[in-house]
């Protein structure tokens, strides 16, 4: 990979990060979350696949990554659904005293 | 002697390909341990949406974004640091693992501060949380994550740091040559995963 391609994606890294904080400050609402985390996952394929060489990669490499994606997926999605059919928790955590 | 003791491991290319492919295996291995904290705070979250929502209100989001532009910062120059090795400028190479190191360390102090913040509000993971002014449902649990968290990624922070100095060495002693980079590339691989991680945990913790 080039210099100037490198500084390139740096720039675009950097801008992104810039982004994110700047919607931080939006009232995105329940949007606010996945905006953020789509925002990531981008700077995390960019860094993936011209930083960590996967763009030269063939093959196994490439597999790997998939597969480890995959799993991520399926392990979240299992959690928020069961998350999603739970009834609030009914023990209150900490050790301080909760208001009702 | 041979002029390449490794040559009944195939050629290099096939070689570089092995180690490549060796270092994501080991990679998706790390991830998926990330992933088992990421999977723990997403059902939290959901148990406890309001309080999470509201964490990063008694965070230091201004050290916690100053973190990440210096991460991503680092990994630029962990990227320029293989391009110069593959191109064989090895006083160069290690020039600029030295300003990532730099960086890795300023991200270490930073951290240092912003735990010690935390220890001296009472936000402190499990049965030790008394920060009273964040004395809600889940709240407890939010900086138990965040503890455990952000400390095993600190923990990976100061092995990626360990491995750009031992890149550093071997930069200096002219080991990596046109022909002959393969450590590097897997070493920043691993400096860069360090990175990654961080982009995630940051709007989690931070922002939103």
């Amino acid at each position: 990979m080039k210099t100037l391609s490198i500084l390139v994606v740096g720039a675009v890294l950097l801008g992104l990060t810039s982004l994110t904080f700047a919607l931080s400050h939006v009232p995105l609402e329940e949007a606010a979350l996945p905006v953020a985390l789509l925002i990531a996952a981008s700077k995390a394929s960019g860094i993936a696949w011209f930083y960590m060489h996967l763009s030269e990669q063939r093959g196994g490499s490439r597999l790997t990554v998939l597969a480890a994606l995959s799993l991520i997926v399926v392990l979240i999605s299992i959690v928020l659904l069961e998350a999603a059919d739970r009834q609030p928790p009914s023990n209150a955590p900490g050790p301080f005293v909760v208001e009702p | 002697m041979p002029a390449d003791p490794g040559a009944h491991f195939g050629d290099r290319a096939a070689r570089d390909h092995a180690a490549h492919l060796g270092m994501w295996v080991f990679l998706a291995t790390e991830l998926l341990l990330f992933t088992v904290m990421f999977a723990t705070y997403a059902l939290y979250r959901a148990d406890f949406s309001l309080t999470f929502r509201e964490g990063h209100r008694h965070m230091a989001v201004a050290i916690g974004t100053a973190n990440t532009y210096v991460l991503v910062t680092s990994s630029v120059f962990v990227a320029l640091a293989v391009a110069q090795g593959r191109a064989g400028s090895r006083r160069i190479c290690a020039g600029l693992l030295g300003v990532a190191i730099a960086l890795g360390a300023t991200f270490l102090v930073l951290k240092g501060i912003e735990y010690a913040q935390h220890v001296r509000d009472g936000a402190l993971p499990g049965v030790h949380y008394r920060l009273s002014e964040f004395a809600r449902p889940g709240a407890s649990l939010f900086f138990s994550l965040y503890w455990l968290m952000t400390g095993v990624h600190a923990l990976h922070v100061v092995i990626g740091l360990g491995v750009l100095i031992s890149l550093t060495v071997l930069a200096l002693r002219g080991r990596f040559t046109p022909d002959a980079h393969g450590p590097l590339e897997i070493g920043g691989m691993y400096w860069h995963l360090v990175d990654v991680i961080w982009l995630f945990l940051w709007p989690l913790f931070y922002l939103v």
